[in-house]
């Protein structure tokens, strides 16, 4: 629960609304003018590829079915106008690349596919791009005092900055590695304790390596692979599951539900995890990794605090998926699960006054698991995806309890999204999407104190959140391409109720309007 | 860079032969202009750079700021005036860069740059608390973030380009004075301080540097730049005892060595 007593709440439109409008459509000019952007996501995998953005993304980073399988072949498929790897040119995968690259010239229903160079006759180009977000953040309340650097709303920021290397390294091994700039909170969301040494606004972000081949098998066609990453599910192929699940930005000023699924990004970077994975007859994916954390000062020497986590895990955990999906005509349907079974050895004093890095030797045992859907409906000139998951998180306390951190043994947390997308015009140029969100679980009047800022002790939070995008060098001839990439969004969100309460829950509904940058 | 070097001597020596055997051959002798194609820098990029930095803060007024708390000394417990501090920062500074330039029939080149740097800038400065001997506060500044739109004028030849820069740059930057204040022995124990601020401040650069296209689709450069991000006031906040203003005047220098990939154009 954001909201303070007292706050002074302030008219949705004002002079700074309309400042960040302009500012929006002067970049945006400025890059129509100056940079012509074309139609890409990360502006590296459409050099490699020589393919426009429609063809693996829906609302970028939301994916086809044709960038879910060039994330499963290792982001090593080729095409594009520069050579793919700086190695030798062994074939790697070529039957299922060329699967993939009649796919692509099937879907590319607008007739714009990009005149590229024939493939690899230019030389190789390090698959580097760089991204950022500016954005302007209308919070229905103010932000708590004090709140430098920022005004106490309608701010305009410049968050997250990104540096990628996305792409092959080899035919059959590739990459999708950032690092990341997220710019502070206001000082009041400093916590005036020790650990406030170890926030970091460098980080190293979502880093996915991957080996992968194909093979046949009596009558099975697979795909196979290998993939080293530092956050459970940014391997997944699916925009279901937590990773890269909508919102795929969110302003940095705005709060947002404190209470959520371990397995919803309280690991992100903080460790690494090796897997194993296969499609079977493009239709049956099977998974399976293990996850270690790192130690506390790697954590601190990456950029991640380590005690932004809930500590170090006991043991490997194990992380699983199975997913199924057919798909017929321009039908695509997936239906899947997932989970994790974390074994958590909670942090001895996350405020560092005591100065230990230690852990207690008791675990707290947290096991995810989640149940998705996807069903995506290609049209003439349009994508319709539908989108659901749930997460059922089940707790067993045995570190928490008897310290009286949890005022109960076991609880249960639940989350589930609900999601709508539609994209239309030239290679995606327009996208809406819809979600109700909801988090629900068992009230603990120690986990969700008023002094952690719940209501009722409950962790409980729902609303819906609405964005409208727009990817104005949408279409695929765009005189820049494959360098450049941008989208305008739109997103509010809107809370019923938040951290457990509805009373002042709509403090906490936000207006985001950014520019998205990919270079 | 061969490449274009070659083609440049060859067109330059074709042109310096004309004249001497024109009387030899029909007036349609085919001399291909394109044959002595000009490189030009007109063309966009995108790359990447890495240098040092180093930046002079001159903060007004630490020692107030902690003798003035009323949960430390109090108001008039502080020492008579303002007291202004230097404190410098260096470190290395790495990030990327995209523009566009235009070269025009004079050689003259105008272009625009957005670049963004990450930075490890870092310095602090011990401060003596005379009301409160032997106490001291630790005054600690880093900057981390450097971002900048800038436009350039040179002048090239051929593979060589000069230039001079300038535009707005932006710094974030997190301050903090941190210490434990015993009243001269009055207060036993000490009061731990801890004072956090951060800022993200707007000012201009100016630079020049030299760019060198080495290869196709290649160039490095070296450039020096200056920033003066003026005079800020930050709120500095303690959790315990509560908040109160430190101004700094800050500027920097740095030098960069960088290399771009060159888009379109130079084909």
């Amino acid at each position: 629960m954001q909201g303070d007593c007292g706050r002074s709440t302030r008219p949705f439109g004002n002079y700074r609304l309309f400042a960040a409008a302009v500012v929006v459509v002067f970049l945006t000019g400025f890059l129509t003018i100056g940079f012509a952007p074309p139609a890409q996501a990360l502006p590296s995998f459409a050099r490699q590829t020589g393919q426009p953005c429609g063809t693996c993304h829906t609302s970028f980073p939301g994916l086809t079915p044709f960038g879910r399988r060039f994330k499963l072949l290792g982001y090593t498929t080729g095409g594009g106008p520069y050579r793919t790897t700086p190695f030798s040119n062994n074939k790697g995968p070529q039957d299922a690349y060329g699967e993939l690259r009649s796919y692509a010239a099937r879907i590319d229903g607008n007739g714009d596919a990009p005149t590229a160079a024939p493939a690899g006759e230019r030389g190789w180009v390090p698959p580097i791009s760089m991204m950022a977000i500016v954005g302007f953040t209308h919070t229905q309340a103010d932000i708590p005092a004090p709140t430098d650097p920022y005004h106490p709303n309608d701010n305009t920021v410049l968050t997250p900055f990104s540096g990628f290397w996305g792409g092959a390294i080899t035919s059959n091994i590739g990459a999708f590695s950032q690092v990341t700039y997220n710019a502070p909170g206001p000082v009041s969301s400093l916590s005036g304790t020790p650990a406030d040494q170890f926030l970091h606004t460098w980080t190293w972000d979502n880093t996915d390596v991957r080996f992968a081949d194909t093979a046949r098998i009596g009558s099975l066609d697979l795909i196979y692979g290998i993939t080293a990453n530092n956050n459970p599910t940014v391997q997944d192929l699916w925009n279901t599951t937590p990773a890269w699940t909508f919102p795929f930005a969110a302003s940095n000023l705005a709060s947002t539900p404190s209470a959520k699924t371990i397995i919803e990004g309280a690991f992100a970077a903080h460790v690494g995890g090796v897997g194993a994975y296969a499609m079977i007859n493009d239709m049956l994916y099977l998974e399976a990794t293990g996850y270690q954390t790192l130690r506390f000062s790697q954590q601190n020497s990456l950029g991640a605090d380590p005690f932004a986590s809930p500590g170090l895990f006991s043991g490997v955990a194990p992380y699983w998926r199975v997913a199924f999906e057919p798909h017929w005509g321009p039908h695509t349907f997936m239906l899947g699960t997932y989970g994790m079974i974390f074994n958590v050895n909670p942090w001895i004093d996350s405020s560092f006054v005591l100065g230990t890095t230690g852990t207690l030797p008791l675990v707290d045992r947290f096991t995810d698991i989640g149940f998705d859907s996807q069903y995506q409906y290609q049209g003439s000139n349009y994508w319709v995806t539908l989108r659901a998951n749930y997460i059922r998180e089940f707790q067993r306390l045995d570190a928490s309890f008897p310290i009286g951190a949890s005022a109960n043994p076991t609880n249960l947390l639940n989350t589930l999204r609900l999601t709508g997308e539609v994209t239309f015009g030239g290679d995606n140029r327009f996208a809406l999407t819809g979600q109700y969100f909801n988090v629900w679980g068992t009230p603990d009047s120690n986990l969700f104190s008023a002094g952690s800022g719940f209501g009722n002790n409950s962790p409980d939070s729902n609303g819906w959140m609405v964005e409208l995008d727009y990817i104005p060098f949408g279409a695929s001839k765009a005189p820049g391409w494959p360098w450049f990439n941008a989208k305008i969004g739109l997103q509010y969100i809107y809370y019923n109720k938040f951290n457990g309460t509805t009373v002042a829950a709509q403090d906490n509904n936000t207006l985001f309007l950014h520019a998205w940058f990919a270079m | 860079m061969s490449k274009f070097s070659l083609v440049g001597i060859a067109g330059l020596a074709l042109v310096s032969a004309v004249p001497a055997i024109a009387a030899d051959f029909p007036g349609e002798m085919p001399v291909k202009a394109t044959f002595a194609q000009r490189f030009t820098w007109t063309s966009c990029y995108i790359g990447m750079h890495a240098g040092g930095a180093w930046m002079n803060n001159t903060v007004t007024d630490p020692v107030l700021l902690v003798q003035d708390n009323v949960n430390l000394g109090g108001p008039g417990f502080t020492t008579v005036g303002p007291t202004t501090v230097g404190v410098k920062e260096n470190g290395a500074v790495v990030g990327g860069q995209l523009g566009c330039d235009y070269q025009f029939p004079s050689n003259v080149v105008l272009g625009v740059e957005g670049a963004a740097s990450g930075a490890t800038l870092k310095g602090s400065r011990l401060l003596a608390l005379p009301d409160s001997p032997p106490d001291t506060a630790l005054l600690t500044i880093k900057t981390d973030f450097i971002p900048a739109l800038t436009g350039r004028v040179g002048y090239a030849a051929d593979v060589w380009l000069f230039y001079v820069k300038g535009g707005v740059a932006w710094a974030s930057s997190k301050y903090s004075l941190t210490g434990t204040f015993g009243g001269a022995g009055a207060i036993v124990p000490g009061i731990p301080f801890d004072f956090e601020g951060l800022s993200f401040r707007t000012g201009w650069t100016a630079g020049a540097g030299v760019e060198w296209a080495f290869a196709q689709d290649w160039s490095a450069r070296l450039e020096y730049d200056y920033y003066d991000f003026g005079t800020h006031t930050a709120t500095m906040n303690d959790v315990n005892n509560g908040s109160g203003p430190l101004t700094f005047k800050t500027t920097m220098q740095t030098v960069k060595l960088g290399v771009n990939f060159h888009v379109w154009g130079w084909q």
